[in-house]
């Protein structure tokens, strides 16, 4: 939760129009005439129901890991959304899907793949729950590489808790443990997507995996 | 925990391989298609365009890079009761015989990941024949007329075929007296690269110029061929050096099992550039006659 607070706080810094956004405060600009008045609703407006659009690029590192890190947090509640019932994934019209293909560029053709693999999951009567830890994925933002502004290739590891079960609940498999992966981000109009994500199999994680 | 932090490392190249999943990395520039992701969505077998190409650090499955695997151990984890909360996993059903397999790679590196599953569902055995199957499917290696590397003249047909052709490749997996079988056949296809020139789906491993044969504008023609004439000489107008083209072997993935049931898994391409020079003979009209 601390990152995710994080996040909004720079999401917040970036002007001030937004800043009076982020306040929740509707007295922030106090009109003194009627045209003000009517002015500063406008932009209030404006302001409230607009999100965001320009992250950083990344000049450096320490600026786009926030922004990183909630690409990552909301790719692994898509994932779960759509492992939940992998059948899903044949319908690109699907909300869990939609939501997990907004997370990609517009022209990638990496989700493809995922999709697919999900579907034929799905097909196969395999679904998948939460194991223990109550989350199947939990992922955080480890090395970042700076290719370029307007690109980035970081080190993902990602705790896992999950079970496989069939379509009458009874468990075929269960998976648990850290895995490390490499993801490259790309800032497309202002925003950063994912362009593809790779297995790795560095040890990187190994010391979150294993603790008793 | 010593125990189990040895076992990764003790796994490789003594026991089993029961998934063969490679996990391949990409270049930054150009990622290529991934083949083969798991459950988190990450690819784990990325298919290059071009044999040997440049990979991202960290991946495997290329010339020189680690493979992983999950390998079947022998330790019953299950009798140390502090694997559940060290890796976060749910104990199997009390009655049911489970099978525990760690995730190792070839370099020795320990991903501390682990997993145990139901050896005898259709599902599971396919999804185990698959993953040893597709890690011996091979990158197309390419024969063409005129050779590869050598400019095509405008005009006259180009041939291409695949000289490592295999056909339909099959594996089998077998638990508790069910046995599934995966099979992959292979379908060719060919762009030229040429501007206007569509996807060419090939027969069999390709088309072969024979000299001794039917004309060349006739084996080109024929169904099935694997065979493109280049209307545009390259390098002229804006147009590149080479036609980008590409040669591509899909692989169907189907299963049967012994138990009655078949199905369809994901299917798997296996590309390799094809770039193309081609050149433009003038001729000269004389008296009627070409020169």
């Amino acid at each position: 939760m601390r990152r995710r607070t994080f996040v909004v706080l720079v999401i917040c810094g970036v002007g001030g129009l937004l800043l009076a956004s982020c306040s929740g405060d509707d007295d922030v600009a106090s009109p003194s005439t009627s045209i003000e008045e009517t002015s500063t609703t406008e932009r209030a407006t404006s302001t409230t129901s607009a999100t965001p659009t320009t992250e950083p690029p990344a000049t450096e590192a320490s600026t786009v890991r926030p922004f990183l890190e909630s690409l990552i947090d909301r790719y692994d509640v898509a994932v779960a959304a759509i492992l939940a019932d992998p059948r899903v994934a044949a319908d690109r019209d699907h909300e869990a899907v939609t939501d997990y293909l907004d997370l990609f560029t517009p022209s990638s053709s990496f989700p493809d793949t995922a999709l697919q693999f999900w579907a034929d999951e799905g097909s196969q009567g395999r679904f998948y729950r939460a194991g223990p830890r109550g989350q199947m994925y939990e992922s955080s933002v480890r090395s970042i590489e700076v290719d370029s502004a307007d690109q980035v290739t970081f080190l993902v590891c990602s705790q896992k808790s999950i079970v496989i079960v069939d379509e009458d609940g009874n468990q075929l498999s269960a998976e648990g443990g850290s895995s490390s992966g490499s993801v490259v981000a790309v800032r497309v109009d202002g925003s950063w997507r994912l362009r593809d994500l790779t297995r790795t199999t560095a040890s990187d994680c190994e010391t979150e995996g294993a603790q008793p | 925990m010593t125990k189990l932090r040895s076992l990764p490392f003790a796994a490789v190249g003594i026991f089993s391989v029961l998934v063969a999943a490679t996990a391949a990395g990409a270049a930054p520039a150009d990622p290529g298609q991934c083949a083969v992701v798991d459950s988190q969505g990450y690819c784990v077998e990325w298919d290059v365009p071009i044999p040997g190409g440049p990979r991202r650090d960290g991946g495997s499955g290329s010339a020189g890079q680690p493979v992983c695997y999950w390998v079947t151990i022998p330790d019953d984890l299950a009798e140390d009761p502090t694997i559940w909360f060290d890796f976060d996993l749910a104990p199997p059903p009390a009655d049911v015989s489970v099978v525990w397999q760690s995730w190792e790679c070839t370099d020795g590196s320990a991903a501390f990941d682990f997993r145990w599953v139901v050896p005898a569902t259709p599902a599971n055995l396919a999804s185990i024949a698959r993953g040893r199957l597709v890690g011996v499917l091979p990158q197309p290696m390419l024969g063409s007329s005129p050779p590869v590397g050598m400019a095509s003249i405008v005009g006259v047909p180009s041939f291409v075929e695949v000289t490592n052709w295999t056909g339909v490749v099959s594996q089998s997996e077998c638990a508790a007296g069910l046995c599934v079988t995966v099979s992959a056949t292979p379908a060719l296809s060919f762009l030229p690269g040429e501007t206007g020139a569509g996807l060419i789906a090939c027969a069999g491993s390709g088309s072969r110029y024979d000299p001794d044969g039917a004309s060349m504008e006739e084996q080109a023609s024929a169904p099935g061929a694997c065979a493109h004439t280049f209307r545009l000489r390259t390098g002229a107008e804006g147009r590149p050096v080479a036609w980008p083209g590409s040669v591509s072997v899909t692989w169907t993935i189907s299963w049967t099992s012994s138990g009655g049931g078949s199905g369809s898994l994901p299917s798997v391409t296996r590309s390799s550039a094809l770039p193309r020079a081609v050149e433009e003979v003038q001729t000269v009209v004389v008296g009627g006659r070409t020169s």
